[in-house]
Formats: structure tokens, C-alpha cells, sequence
């Protein structure tokens, strides 16, 4: 391929982990081909053999330094599965507030120190402001709510779990500690500047949309399969309940016992990247290709399950029912709704009487050689699956990490993106940076979300600069 | 231990950051822990053991009256530790993945027009390696600046106006 016909983007900014973009030319300049490349590598799954059980949560949340909670959780519903224990009432209510502080600073971070740059400035702005900093120049009190906001959540997770980053809380079987009554009056203190952030943002997103419809209809907008866990009345749940697979538009739904995963789903491997792509094997390969997270969630959810969250999902489907859905920029004003929706299901369990009682954990033995934990994580669906021997020892390690489920997505995003805004080779900033863009909604995790060795088909070519072919290398 | 209960001691922070998981590297968090145990639960004074210093804390720090930052040195010292004076940076390309102290206090600066004096505990570590526990050589030098810093802390020499025992 000649150099001069690829365009590649590296590194991709303003998300976490490591990936760069390669976009294909035909000789008349028009896009032919763009990839989304995922260049880190982890090997969470393999190095994880051996292991007790017991310790896989401690492990397992140090994949990431933005989602630890979420792998915490997901690992002590499998370690769960395997001691064959339901845990006591607290513990569920303390897991579920642990995870509400995650998704809380999770979603503030991406949405004002991440997000907003592009959507307060513009995507062709000047890059030297197109960035946080640029935010908190122009944009203080929009800054200082964010702050505020991300540091509720994360005392939330500090309140629990000690400390923001990889907190010692959830174990097998319950948790580590109580709450006492006092750090719940601090908590609940938190709220009313927490929902005043939170509607700002909400505001801001509603007029963004109505300035920017056409741009938002024609960036990356289709149909899709959407994938999440939602509750008997059919709203997303973030910790447990069935998992739904559904078409965006057509009538296929279909809802299951998450521990079932691996008769649903299956994950396809391309040798350009260690990210791996999930698929509904019903449908096949690239056809049951699903997309997780806030669009999906929010697409997909028959209700909310809090009353100013289910008030501002009507109004986005009042705002967004001219075909403008499916588009990929909408991540952004569906991750608020579930802000949103998370504050006030924080605010309830700590408003209930379970929250601070003392009966945490529930001791068993091992008693199935499989457990499967399955949660919402910010980004999307997070899936934790081992298999131990009788001593419970890790044989096996399988991880279906949310960034994963969206890979195909996301390379299809980025194709559209690219394709939409690139004609007859002219290329200029801010079009790279709508296709970085594009990732950036998903709110990728790439360092979660590459975590596999050992069975990973790898092709490496080596050309001279003329463009010979050196030596070629294959492994499968 | 009147002295930090004094009028003029405010609102002091103490900051002790690092990784506990790479041996040295938590010297910070260790002597925050320490301070802690003396100090904890008393007015005026705010001690913080962190992995890692993050932008929120710029909300903390905006109504502070001074802030003692703690960290692990891998350069050696005299006398295994060192203090001094840690100024805003107005280069905001320092806001990166791990935040600096001088970035810490150039954001708080940026977002509430004004930023507490500070100043920088350097404590000498020597096995930055896998695992927890300070060496033997750190946990003297830790113990060097938990007792500075306690006397700092126990006589009242943190004011808004005079700092003795520190580098102006």
C-alpha cells in the first residue's frame, strides 16, 4: 500500500489506554478502509492460573485504574457462583453502592474532563484549547461542578472501600465492612450540588442536540444490536438481572441467566489487533456484532428504574425520534441520563434501612468448579467467567471486558466517520480528530480490555523502505 | 499539642502520596499514616494518604492555609530527607496522567484564582521494587519526617503569615 494514501492516527487522546487508527486511501483520495488497532497487551487471563479464587478480586481490579470497582464486582459475583452462596441483603446493598460511586465519577470524568471539549469548542477548534484545561479557562463553572461531581463518587468508593483506586472491599461471599451511620449522613449530604452538576450537564446536552441534529444524524448513525442486564420490569440494572440482546429497530430480542453467556455469545479474532470481537452467535460474524454501554442501555431500556432519570429518558425520545438514535455522538447525552439515574439509586440505598447493617458476608466452601459474574460497568457489559479445581485453585480465566463488546463498533464508527468527512484525499484537523472522536464516545478502556496470551494469531510483516517484503511471520 | 489548634493553623493539609505496593515508593502514604495516628480526629488539621495526588483535590486545597505535600525520593538526601518550597506551574501540559504537586496546585490556582503555599517533603527510599513494607534505611528516614512534621504540626509554626522550621 503506498504511505502516501494511509493516514494514521497515533496516539488517539482524551480516552484511556493505548490504540491507534489506520485509514486506507483509494487512489482517488476517498476512504477504502480504516481500522481501529488496540496496541496494548495485558495477559490478565493467563497469568491469573493458579491462583486462589479468593484472590481474583484484589487481581483482577488492578486491569484498570479508572473501572477497578467494576472488576472488583464482577470477580465477586464469580467467586459467589463458586462458593454456591447468596450474600446477605447489606452486602448486595453496599456492592450496589459501591458500584453507583463508580459509574457517578466514571461518567463525570468522561463527560466534562474528556467529552466536553470537543462538544464546548467545537470538533475544528484550536487544538491547544481543545483539552481540559481549555474547559477550565473558558468554561470555570462548568469545570467546578465536574470536579465536584467526579470527587462525590469517589468519596463514595473512599467511603466504602477506604480508598478511589483499587479499593479492598468486595469479597467472595460479601464484603469487608459495614457503613457506619455517620459516613452515611456525610454522604447524603452530597447530593444536592452532585444533581445541580448533573442537570448543567443535562441542559448543556439538550441545547448541543438541537444545534447540531444534522451533524449528529450523519456522524456514525446505525442500526445495531444493543446488549445489557436489565430487571423483571425490563430497566437496565448495573448489578444484576437477565442479560438482553436486541435489535435497535427490528423485533429481536432475546433475554437469558447471564451464566448462560457462552451458549449466546462467541469472540472472533482478526490478527490487526489484541482486542477481540464479540458477536450473538444466533446472527454470526460481523452480523451479531453488538454495541454495549450508555447507547445501548438507554436504546434499549423499556423504563428507567428512578423518576427524574425516566423523566429525561422520555424527553430524549421526544428530542431523538426523527432517526437520530442510532448515532454514535448520542453516547454522550445517554451516559448524563444514566448519571442521572445513578445519583438517585445511590441516594436511595443510602436512604434505606439495610445500608447500614452488619450482617455482610456469608462463609461457604467451594462447592461448582465455575462461576460466572456478570455486571453493568460504565463502559457496558463486563463479563468475568473461572473455572477452579476442588481446591479452588484458578484453572481457567475468561474475560469479556465492555470495550470489547463494542470493538466491531467501534471499527465501524470509525469507517463511517472517516468516510463521511474525508473526500479526494483532503484531510485536515478536526476531521482527525471527529474520528477520534468517534472512539472517544464509547469511552473506550483499552487497558481492560486486552488481557488474553497465548492464543493470539499474530502476523508481523517486515518491508525495506522501497516496500519490499523482507520476512513474514505467522503464528496461530 | 495546642499549637495546631490555634487560630492561625486553619485548615492544613497533609498529603502523603505513593504506591504501598512498590515497597519505598509508599513512604509518603506511610508518614501520613503516622501523622494520622497522632494527629487524627483533631481540628484544623487534614491528613490524606493517597496512591496517586487527582484533580479533585484542587476543591480541597482552594479554602486551605497551607499544604505539605509527601513523596518518596529515589535521589539521595541529607540526612534521608528534604524539604522545600513547591510553587503552582502555569504550564498546564503537566496535567497528565499522574498529576504532579506543583501541577496540583497550578490547577487549583487555574480554577479558583488562588492556591495555598506548599512545600514538598522528599523522603529517600532505596528498594522501589515489587511488595510492601519500607526497607530498613527508609523507615529511619520516614520516621525523620514524622517527627519534623509533627513538630511542624504540635508547636503551630504552620500560619498563614509565618512559616518557621520550613523554607520560606
Amino acid at each position: 500500500m503506498n504511505d502516501n494514501r494511509k493516514i494514521t492516527i497515533n496516539p488517539i487522546t482524551r480516552l484511556e489506554g493505548h490504540g491507534k487508527v489506520v485509514i486506507h486511501l483509494d487512489p482517488d483520495g476517498n476512504v477504502e478502509d480504516a481500522k481501529f488497532h488496540v496496541t496494548q497487551f495485558r495477559g490478565f487471563e493467563r497469568f491469573c492460573h493458579g491462583r486462589p479464587f479468593e484472590e481474583m478480586p484484589i487481581i483482577t481490579q488492578r486491569i484498570c485504574g479508572i473501572c477497578p470497582v467494576s472488576h472488583q464486582l464482577a470477580s465477586a459475583k464469580a467467586c459467589d457462583a463458586i462458593l454456591g452462596v447468596r450474600i446477605p441483603d447489606t452486602a448486595i446493598a453496599l456492592r450496589r453502592l459501591l458500584h453507583m460511586g463508580q459509574f457517578i465519577q466514571s461518567h463525570a470524568l468522561h463527560f466534562f474532563y474528556l467529552a466536553s471539549p470537543d462538544l464546548l469548542f467545537g470538533w475544528d477548534s484550536d487544538p491547544e484549547q481543545r483539552n481540559v484545561v481549555g474547559v477550565i479557562g473558558a468554561y470555570p463553572e462548568i469545570a467546578k461542578k465536574g470536579i465536584r461531581l467526579r470527587k462525590f463518587g469517589q468519596g463514595i468508593i473512599r467511603a466504602l472501600g477506604g480508598k478511589s483506586i483499587h479499593p479492598a472491599y468486595a469479597i467472595p461471599g460479601g464484603v469487608i465492612n459495614g457503613l457506619a451511620e455517620k459516613e452515611r449522613d456525610d454522604l447524603l449530604t452530597g447530593f444536592s450540588p452532585s444533581y445541580d452538576a448533573c442537570y448543567t450537564a443535562l441542559d448543556f446536552i439538550k441545547e448541543w442536540l438541537e444545534k447540531n441534529r444534522s451533524e449528529i444524524k450523519r456522524f456514525a448513525n446505525f442500526e445495531s444490536l444493543l446488549t445489557g442486564l436489565v430487571d423483571d420490569a425490563g430497566c437496565p440494572d448495573m448489578y444484576d438481572g437477565k442479560l438482553r440482546i436486541q435489535h435497535s429497530s427490528e423485533n429481536t430480542r432475546v433475554e437469558f441467566d447471564p451464566k448462560d453467556y457462552l451458549n449466546f455469545i462467541a469472540e472472533h479474532v482478526e490478527e490487526w489487533s489484541y482486542l477481540k470481537f464479540p458477536y450473538f452467535k444466533e446472527h454470526g460474524f460481523p452480523q451479531g456484532c453488538y454495541r454495549v454501554g450508555p447507547l445501548a442501555r438507554i436504546n434499549m431500556a423499556d423504563a428507567l428504574s428512578t423518576p427524574k432519570a425516566q423523566a429525561e429518558l422520555l424527553t430524549f425520545r421526544e428530542k431523538t425520534r426523527d432517526g437520530l438514535r442510532g448515532s454514535t455522538l448520542l453516547f454522550h447525552y445517554t451516559r448524563l441520563i444514566e448519571l442521572l439515574n445513578c445519583l438517585e439509586a445511590a441516594e436511595k440505598l443510602l436512604q434505606s434501612e439495610a445500608i447500614c447493617g452488619t450482617d455482610i458476608q456469608n462463609r461457604a466452601s467451594v462447592s461448582n468448579n465455575e462461576g460466572v459474574g456478570v455486571i453493568e460497568a460504565p463502559r457496558g457489559t463486563l463479563i468475568h467467567h473461572y473455572r477452579v479445581d476442588k481446591y479452588g485453585v484458578i484453572e481457567d480465566v475468561n474475560l469479556i471486558v465492555a470495550t470489547g463488546h463494542n470493538n466491531q463498533a467501534m471499527n465501524q464508527s470509525v469507517g463511517m466517520v472517516a468516510k463521511e468527512y474525508i473526500r479526494e484525499g483532503r484531510v485536515r484537523e478536526g476531521i482527525l480528530n471527529r474520528i477520534e472522536g468517534a472512539i472517544r464516545c464509547y469511552d473506550p478502556c483499552l487497558s481492560c480490555s486486552t488481557h488474553a496470551m497465548g492464543q493470539m494469531p499474530l502476523h508481523v510483516q517486515v518491508y525495506s523502505k522501497e516496500g519490499q517484503l523482507l520476512v513474514q511471520l505467522q503464528r496461530d | 499539642m495546642n499549637g495546631f489548634q490555634n487560630a492561625e493553623t486553619g485548615n492544613l493539609w497533609i498529603i502523603g502520596y505513593g504506591n504501598r505496593h512498590r515497597r519505598d515508593d509508599g513512604i509518603g502514604p506511610q508518614v501520613a499514616d503516622r501523622l494520622k495516628l497522632r494527629f487524627g480526629g483533631a481540628g484544623g488539621v487534614n491528613m490524606v494518604s493517597l496512591h496517586q495526588l487527582e484533580p479533585e483535590l484542587a476543591e480541597d486545597l482552594k479554602e486551605s492555609t497551607g499544604v505539605i505535600f509527601i513523596d518518596a525520593s529515589q535521589e539521595p538526601l541529607t540526612g534521608g530527607c528534604s524539604f522545600r518550597k513547591v510553587l503552582p506551574v502555569s504550564d498546564m501540559r503537566e496535567i497528565v496522567h499522574s498529576l504532579t504537586a506543583g501541577a496540583l496546585l497550578g490547577l487549583t490556582q487555574l480554577i479558583y484564582k488562588r492556591c495555598p503555599p506548599a512545600w514538598m517533603v522528599s523522603v529517600e527510599g532505596s528498594d522501589f521494587g515489587f511488595g510492601e513494607g519500607l526497607s530498613e534505611a527508609a523507615a529511619d528516614n520516614a520516621n525523620r519526617a514524622t517527627l519534623e512534621i509533627a513538630r511542624v504540626i504540635r508547636c503551630g509554626l504552620f500560619t498563614t503569615t509565618f512559616i518557621q522550621g520550613l523554607p520560606a
